[in-house]
C-alpha cells in the first residue's frame, strides 16, 4: 500500500469539559477523494481546524507524508502542500478578485518572500497563472472587482480558487456547496470531481447528492467520534449511520 | 492609479516649495519631519491594521541615537541620520515581534507600554539623553558625507532643503514598499489574517518587518527633528506625541500614503499657527477629530475621491445628455 498522504492518529480536541473531537484516526491515500459527513455539531470542522493547526489538538498526532507535523504552525503546514477552503467564505474582502488569487499564487511560486524592494509588477510571470486560475473558476470577467462585491456563489468559487492557487497536493474543502443553489451545487460538485482527478481531496459535505456521486470513500462522524467508514454504498446501508441521521435504525 | 499618484507627488512637491514661504522655516521643517513619521506610521496603521500608539518611541530612539552622535562626535551628517534609523529599526523589531502577537485593544496597550518604557529610560538615563532637560548640543555638520564639500546648514533654508530631499527620498521608498509584494501581503493579512496564514504566510513575521521599516524611517525623522532646534526634547518620546501621530494619520486618511501628509499639515497648522492666534487651540484638535470621524471616515484624502466621483458623474450625465 502506498504511503498515506495524511494520517490522523487519535486526534482529540477538548474545549473545557466538552470533547469536540474524540480519538479520531484515519488515513488518506494518494489520489483519494474522501468525504467526511455527519450531523451538525459532529466535530467535522473542528477536525479540519486540527489538521491545519488553526486549532491545537489536545491529544494525538498528525502525520503528513511520513512527517510528524503536529507541532507546526498553520503557515508551515500550508507550505508543505496542504490547501484549505473554509465553510464560511473566507476571502480577502477588500482586495480585488485578481489580488486574492495573486496573494496565494505569489506565496506558492516565490516561497512567500517578503520582497519590499521591487514592485508587484516586477512579477509579471504571475499574471498568466492568475489569469488561468480565474478562468478555470469562471471569474475572469470579475478580476478587477472587489471580492466583497461578488455574489455569494462567486465568492464560494473564489474561495476554492485561492486554495488552488497555492497548488496544494492535499486539498481540504469545508462544505464547498454550502448555501449554494441547486445549479451552483451541481457545478461545484463537478469541479470537485475534476479536482480529485489530479489531487488528493478531503471534503466535508452535507449534500448527499454530491457526496454519494463523487466520493471514493466516506467517514461518518457523530458526537466527535468516527462511527462508520467505508465506500459510499456500504456506509449508506450502515444502521448506525441511519440512526445518527434519521434518529432511527428503520429504513427510510 | 498611476496618474493619481503623479498628481499626489506634484501637489506634495508644490507644498514643499510653498511651505517655507507661508510658515516660519523651522515650522515648515517640522512639517516635513512629521509628514515622514506619519507616513511611516501609516505602513502600520493603514497597510497592516496595527494601531500603534508607540510611534513616538521609534521616533525618539532614532532622535536620541543620532542626536548623541551629532552632539558628541564630528561625523558627517548622513552617518548619524542613518544610524538613528537603524537603531530605531532594531528596537522596532523587538517591539513589533512582541506586540503583533496580540490584537485589538491588547495590541494598542502593548505598544503604549513600550512607549512609556522608552520614555522612562530617556527620563532616567541622563548621561546619554539629558533626562528631563533633553539632549543638548546637537550640531548640523556641514559635510553630508566624509570628503564632501561643506554646506552652511545653519542657514535655515539650506537646512530646510536638505530635510526636504531626505524626507522626499524616504517617502518615495515608502511608496515603493506599499507597492511591493510585502505591501500586498500586509493588506491581505489585515483583511483576513487566518486566511493569509492558511495560504502560507507567516503574518507575524510580515508585520514585524513592517515595524522594522516603519521604525527605520521614523528613526531618521527623529534625528532630523533633533537638528531643527539643536535639542532632542523628552516630549518627543512622550505617548502624547504617539497620539498626535495617530491623529495625523487618521485625519489625513489611511487609504493612501498621501493621507498622512495632509494630516501632518493640518497638525502643524493647528499647533504652530493657530496656537499663536488662540491660546485654546487644542479645542480645534477635538473639533477636527469629531468632524473627520462623523463626516469623513476615510480622512481628508476621501474628499479627493468624493470630488472625483462627483466630477465623473457630471461627465457621465453630460455624455448621456449629449447622446440623447
Amino acid at each position: 500500500m502506498p504511503e498515506a498522504v495524511l494520517q490522523a492518529e487519535r486526534l482529540t480536541k477538548q474545549f473545557g469539559a466538552h470533547t469536540a473531537v474524540s480519538d479520531v484516526s484515519f488515513a488518506v491515500a494518494p489520489g483519494e477523494l474522501l468525504s467526511i459527513i455527519g450531523p451538525n455539531g459532529a466535530g467535522k470542522t473542528t477536525l479540519f481546524n486540527l489538521l491545519t493547526k488553526d486549532l491545537t489538538p489536545s491529544a494525538g498526532r498528525i502525520v503528513l507524508e511520513g512527517q510528524d507535523v503536529t507541532a507546526l504552525k498553520p503557515h508551515r503546514i500550508s507550505r508543505l502542500g496542504v490547501g484549505r477552503s473554509y465553510q464560511i467564505t473566507s476571502v480577502f474582502q477588500n482586495l480585488t478578485v485578481a489580488e486574492n488569487v495573486w496573494v496565494a499564487a505569489y506565496r506558492h511560486r516565490h516561497g512567500g518572500r517578503f520582497d519590499f524592494l521591487r514592485r508587484r509588477r516586477a512579477y509579471a510571470q504571475l499574471d498568466p497563472v492568475v489569469g488561468r486560475i480565474l478562468e478555470n473558476a469562471g471569474l475572469e470577467s470579475y478580476a478587477g472587482m472587489r471580492a466583497s462585491e461578488l455574489s455569494y456563489g462567486h465568492q464560494r468559487m473564489l474561495e476554492i480558487a485561492i486554495t488552488l492557487a497555492t497548488e496544494p497536493r492535499l486539498i481540504l474543502l469545508d462544505e464547498p456547496t454550502s448555501g449554494l443553489s441547486q445549479e451552483d451545487t451541481r457545478q461545484v460538485g463537478e469541479m470537485v470531481r475534476r479536482l480529485a482527478e489530479q489531487h488528493t481531496v478531503v471534503m466535508i459535505e452535507h449534500k448527499m447528492s454530491v457526496v454519494m456521486s463523487i466520493s471514493h470513500r466516506l467517514i461518518v462522524m457523530n458526537f466527535g467520534e468516527v462511527i462508520a467508514e467505508g465506500e459510499p454504498e456500504d456506509v449508506a446501508r450502515n444502521p448506525e449511520v441511519r440512526k445518527a441521521y434519521f434518529g432511527t435504525a428503520a429504513g427510510v | 492609479m498611476l496618474d493619481n499618484r503623479l498628481i499626489g507627488l506634484v501637489l506634495a512637491l508644490a507644498g514643499v516649495i510653498v511651505a517655507p514661504l507661508l510658515l516660519p522655516v523651522a515650522n515648515a521643517t517640522e512639517l516635513l519631519i512629521f509628514a515622514l513619521v506619519a507616513a511611516s506610521a501609516n505602513l502600520l496603521i493603514g497597510w497592516s491594521g496595527l494601531y500603534s500608539f508607540g510611534q513616538a518611541a521609534l521616533f525618539g530612539i532614532g532622535g536620541y541615537a543620532g542626536g548623541y552622535l551629532l552632539a558628541n562626535t564630528d561625523l558627517a551628517l548622513l552617518l548619524p541620520v542613518v544610524f538613528g534609523g537603524l537603531v530605531a529599526a532594531v528596537f522596532a523589531v523587538a517591539m513589533g515581534a512582541m506586540c503583533v502577537r496580540r490584537v485589538g485593544i491588547y495590541f494598542i496597550m502593548l505598544t503604549f507600554a513600550f512607549n512609556q518604557l522608552v520614555y522612562y529610560i530617556a527620563y532616567s538615563w541622563r548621561d546619554v539623553t539629558g533626562g528631563e532637560d533633553g539632549l543638548f548640543g546637537i550640531e548640523r555638520p556641514g559635510a553630508l558625507l566624509p570628503g564632501l564639500p561643506e554646506i552652511d546648514l545653519n542657514v535655515p533654508i539650506n537646512f530646510y532643503i536638505l530635510v526636504a530631499v531626505i524626507v522626499g527620498l524616504c517617502f518615495l521608498a515608502l511608496l515603493r514598499v506599499v507597492d511591493s509584494p510585502l505591501g500586498q501581503i500586509l493588506l491581505a493579512a489585515k483583511d483576513n489574517p487566518r486566511r493569509a496564514g492558511s495560504v502560507g504566510y507567516d503574518i507575524h513575521a510580515a508585520q514585524t518587518l513592517a515595524f522594522a521599516i516603519s521604525g527605520f524611517f521614523s528613526g531618521i525623522a527623529g534625528v532630523l527633528y533633533g537638528m531643527v532646534y539643536w535639542i532632542m526634547p523628552i516630549d518627543a518620546v512622550h505617548w502624547l506625541t504617539s497620539g498626535y501621530i495617530v491623529f495625523m494619520v487618521l485625519v489625513g486618511g489611511t487609504s493612501s500614503m498621501f493621507g498622512p501628509l495632509i494630516g501632518a499639515t493640518i497638525f502643524i497648522l493647528l499647533q504652530d499657527f493657530f496656537s499663536t492666534l488662540w491660546a485654546r487651540w487644542p479645542l480645534l484638535f477635538g473639533a477636527v477629530i469629531i468632524a473627520v470621524v462623523m463626516f469623513l471616515r476615510g480622512g481628508v484624502i476621501e474628499l479627493v475621491s468624493h470630488v472625483r466621483g462627483f466630477a465623473a458623474r457630471r461627465r457621465a450625465m453630460r455624455g448621456e445628455a449629449g447622446n440623447a
